[in-house]
């Protein structure tokens, strides 16, 4: 298996490649949203939310891949100049593609009957019954969910260093805080909707 | 055969001390400096070479070499940025 294409693909495919994955990823994703009844209510979100609208998807979808692609566009111009604006655009698209993936786990039977069982007895929390093998699935989604979280930001890092060529530990840094920003200003304007 | 740009024992960069007419056997000996471009690596040369083939083009190369444009430039601007520090040595 080449790692190389699977957690830096920026190394290999040409933007094209990257943009039509990445806007055919976005559209699948919001699709699956729907589908699963979550929204992503945030640059690093996936929440249930089963009232949501394929139109409300895309929008959301859009705002959370815009505000990340334009802080870290600003960021990776003070970093190099030469940054294009499709190769971090490209990295915003592809960091989603697991978010998407994650709102196909949340789908799986287990994870419903859990879900259903803690609103049912929102206020009685220690009467929550849980069988043990929904227990065991909830367990393996929770690390699955995880580790999906760690390969989107692996992706927009590298992703990112691709387009910028940063090496220096500041640059990591200022990374770091603007896809915190991203994801505070994302669930600022998101929270409106 | 590989032209050696460094030293094996120290490291340190190679200077041309003897250089012979292959015709008349002639031989010149001196202290030169090695040719700016025999300091890179055989790496760093191929992709000169490669550049200057494809016209100057990265996308080419990129193209060529299977590898994304960004890629590409950022080996170019690497090996800039190690050209103007040799230039710096003195």
């Amino acid at each position: 298996m080449n790692w190389q294409i699977i957690f830096n693909p920026f190394i290999r495919f040409s933007e094209k490649w990257l943009l039509t994955i990445g806007i055919i990823s976005a559209i699948a994703g919001s699709t699956i949203a729907v589908y699963c009844g979550v929204r992503y209510d945030g640059v690093i979100d996936v929440h249930t939310f089963p009232d949501i609208t394929f139109v409300n998807s895309i929008k959301e979808n859009l705002i959370s891949i815009t505000l990340l692609t334009f802080l870290l566009f600003v960021l990776g111009k003070i970093i190099n100049p030469k940054t294009r604006f499709i190769d971090i655009l490209n990295s915003s698209l592809l960091f989603r593609i697991p978010f998407y993936v994650s709102a196909l786990l949340t789908s799986v039977p287990a994870m419903k009957t859990v879900e259903k069982e803690v609103l049912k007895n929102i206020n009685t929390l220690d009467k929550i019954k849980i069988q043990p093998f929904d227990l065991a699935v909830l367990l393996i989604i929770s690390i699955l969910l995880i580790a999906l979280l760690i390969y989107a930001i692996v992706l927009l890092f590298q992703g990112f260093k691709t387009a910028t060529n940063a090496k220096k530990p500041s640059h990591y840094i200022s990374f770091t805080i603007a896809l915190i920003l991203a994801e505070v200003l994302s669930k600022i304007i998101l929270s409106t909707f | 055969m590989k032209l050696p740009i460094v030293c094996p024992s120290c490291e340190n960069s190679l200077l041309v001390s003897q250089m012979k007419c292959g015709n008349c056997e002639t031989e010149v000996n001196g202290k030169y400096d090695l040719p700016f471009y025999f300091k890179l690596s055989r790496e760093e040369q191929d992709f000169i070479l490669d550049f200057f083939l494809s016209s100057g083009s990265i996308k080419e190369m990129s193209k060529q070499a299977g590898n994304s444009y960004p890629t590409m430039r950022n080996k170019m601007d690497d090996l800039i940025e190690k050209i103007n520090q040799l230039k710096n040595i003195p």
